[in-house]
């Protein structure tokens, strides 16, 4: 974990209300997937946390959507601008598996995405399985098909591949696999209903996004304290209560 | 440049410790600086028993600031006397100030016993201030004569030197603070955050789960420093002072106005580096305005 000031390549809308944004400047960081980072925002106090979509060479990706005045703010930031940035956080995937289902709803896909290229790098295989509320919604269309050229996506009108929930795009078998799950929490205990087994990346408003405040605290089934930024946001099913 | 400060009980190097709350036990601070820099370190205050704090959301952006109601998470008195202290003393060997709240009398009574019994502490903080609980807490630091019962209590009890951190949504904080003072207390913490509220445009609802929280963060400063200012004014024990401090001239303006410390905060929550960038400033800082021993300039003000 360190602060960095990272230069802003690109800060581009690339769906409704999501931007793609690329910061250089990110030498010798190793960042795995399900981590993420803090942005400071100039003129905000707290950083906002956004997840890595991509680590290559100096050059960190992030997707985030404009839903309140920070992240709108964010959005107005320009190319060559500078933003100061705490990272790596967090514990993503660790245990990456095989033959293994990446479910996303919404910009809960931005993290699934980077696993998804670390996987295909480590040689294993993966199969996406994302939702959307609409074609609009969708970010980064190719690069989730170059992923997963059979990946499978719905949409809730129908405007882009199958209509409906992420349910209606299962195959038979899906529910067996293990599962990489990131979306809003209702999908999220959706996941946790429909597959045997798998992990959640969760998201929620943070303070410090390393650990001191106790902002983001939420409990295990058993009654035990566990961050989400600093034991998460990546869990087990079934590890914490949300 | 001469920074250092001599309190009961705590002799420190510079004036800058954490506030309570802002810096857990140490574990994640220590990976960023090594906090034997820090003039002291104040501890995440302990209750008696393991405390899972208050629903989420507990914690929001707010201008040059944030608004919690964190709500007293915290692993019980057992785990910090046994584990987390000891584990903070592997590596912290500075003045360590660690914080005690309970729901009534008998629990802030039990805290400090087991903590009696743990080498290593240097003094407390007895957090009669938290804005986030349904008992206890700041209800018991917002009328004098609770704030002196439980002081005096206290004060009979511990091993060590006692520094009573009070609320600003008190009344009359300078009667709480007197009323602390005839109790016996070694000093005052002056102040903890002050009640504020957000609502989220989209949900049309306030943002945290208890509603209203505490406020704390650049934007206090002043508040909290004419609480110390006023304090200050009429009382004996030393005060440290805490409000929205970010840098090593704030530190220096708490002093001018009365506090021989200070706390620093919400600015941990921004930059982890906070503490360690006020810490390296100082001497700079001192230099520049022309004080060679900061421990001169408390009061200063008032004069």
């Amino acid at each position: 974990m360190k602060t960095l000031e990272l230069t802003i390549l690109q800060n581009a809308c690339v769906a409704k209300d999501i931007y793609l944004l690329r910061l250089s400047g990110a030498k010798d960081i190793a960042c795995e997937p399900g981590q993420f980072a803090s942005l400071s925002i100039p003129n905000f106090f707290l950083r906002r946390p956004l997840g890595i979509v991509d680590d290559k060479d100096d050059v960190l990706s992030f997707l985030y959507k404009v839903v309140g005045e920070g992240t709108l703010a964010l959005s107005r930031q320009k190319e060559g601008e500078k933003l100061n940035v705490l990272l790596p956080l967090g514990h993503g995937f660790e245990e990456r598996k095989t033959d293994s289902l990446l479910v996303g709803a919404g910009l809960g896909i931005a993290p699934l995405l980077f696993l998804a290229k670390r996987m295909k790098k480590e040689g294993k295989s993966f199969h996406i399985r994302f939702a959307f509320n609409t074609k609009e919604d969708i970010p980064l269309l190719e690069d989730i098909l170059s992923l997963d050229p059979l990946a499978k996506i719905a949409t809730l009108d129908g405007s882009y591949g199958t209509k409906g929930l992420f349910t209606d795009i299962l195959e038979e078998e899906d529910t067996r696999k293990t599962a990489y799950c990131c979306g809003p929490v209702p999908f999220l205990k959706a996941c946790e209903k429909t597959f045997e087994k798998g992990y959640v990346s969760l998201e929620c408003r943070m303070g410090c996004g390393y650990g001191i405040c106790n902002g983001c605290t939420l409990l295990t089934p058993d009654g035990k304290r566990r961050k989400i930024c600093k034991d998460g946001p990546v869990f087990a099913f079934k590890e914490v209560c949300y | 440049m001469d920074t250092r400060i001599t309190l009961p009980g705590l002799d420190l190097k510079n004036p800058v410790l954490p506030a309570s709350g802002t810096a857990g036990y140490g574990e994640e601070l220590s990976k960023f600086y090594d906090l034997n820099i820090l003039g002291g370190f104040t501890t995440k205050s302990a209750t008696g028993l393991e405390r899972p704090g208050n629903p989420l959301p507990r914690i929001a952006d707010a201008y040059e600031g944030t608004l919690n109601c964190i709500g007293l998470e915290n692993p019980g008195v057992d785990i910090v006397a046994k584990k987390k202290i000891p584990e903070l003393r592997k590596t912290y060997k500075g003045p360590l100030l660690v914080s005690i709240a309970g729901s009534d009398e008998e629990e802030y009574c039990h805290v400090m016993d087991v903590l009696n019994g743990t080498e290593g502490i240097d003094a407390y903080e007895i957090n009669i201030s938290c804005p986030n609980v349904s008992k206890g807490g700041m209800a018991l630091g917002t009328d004098p004569k609770e704030a002196y019962s439980i002081t005096r209590k206290l004060k009979a009890l511990s091993r060590h030197p006692l520094y009573v951190k009070l609320t600003p949504n008190a009344k009359d904080i300078v009667l709480v603070a007197k009323a602390v003072e005839e109790a016996g207390a070694d000093g005052i913490v002056v102040c903890n955050s002050f009640q504020g509220m957000r609502i989220d445009l989209r949900t049309r609802k306030p943002i945290l789960s208890r509603t209203i929280g505490g406020y704390g963060g650049p934007a206090i400063l002043p508040m909290a420093l004419k609480v110390v200012y006023q304090c200050a004014k009429e009382i004996n024990i030393p005060i440290i002072g805490v409000g929205g401090i970010a840098s090593a001239r704030d530190v220096i303006e708490f002093l001018l106005a009365g506090a021989s410390a200070v706390e620093v905060g919400s600015a941990n929550l921004k930059d982890p580096y906070a503490m360690k960038k006020i810490v390296e400033e100082l001497p700079d800082t001192m230099r520049r305005y022309g004080y060679e021993t900061l421990s001169t300039c408390i009061k200063e003000a008032l004069k």
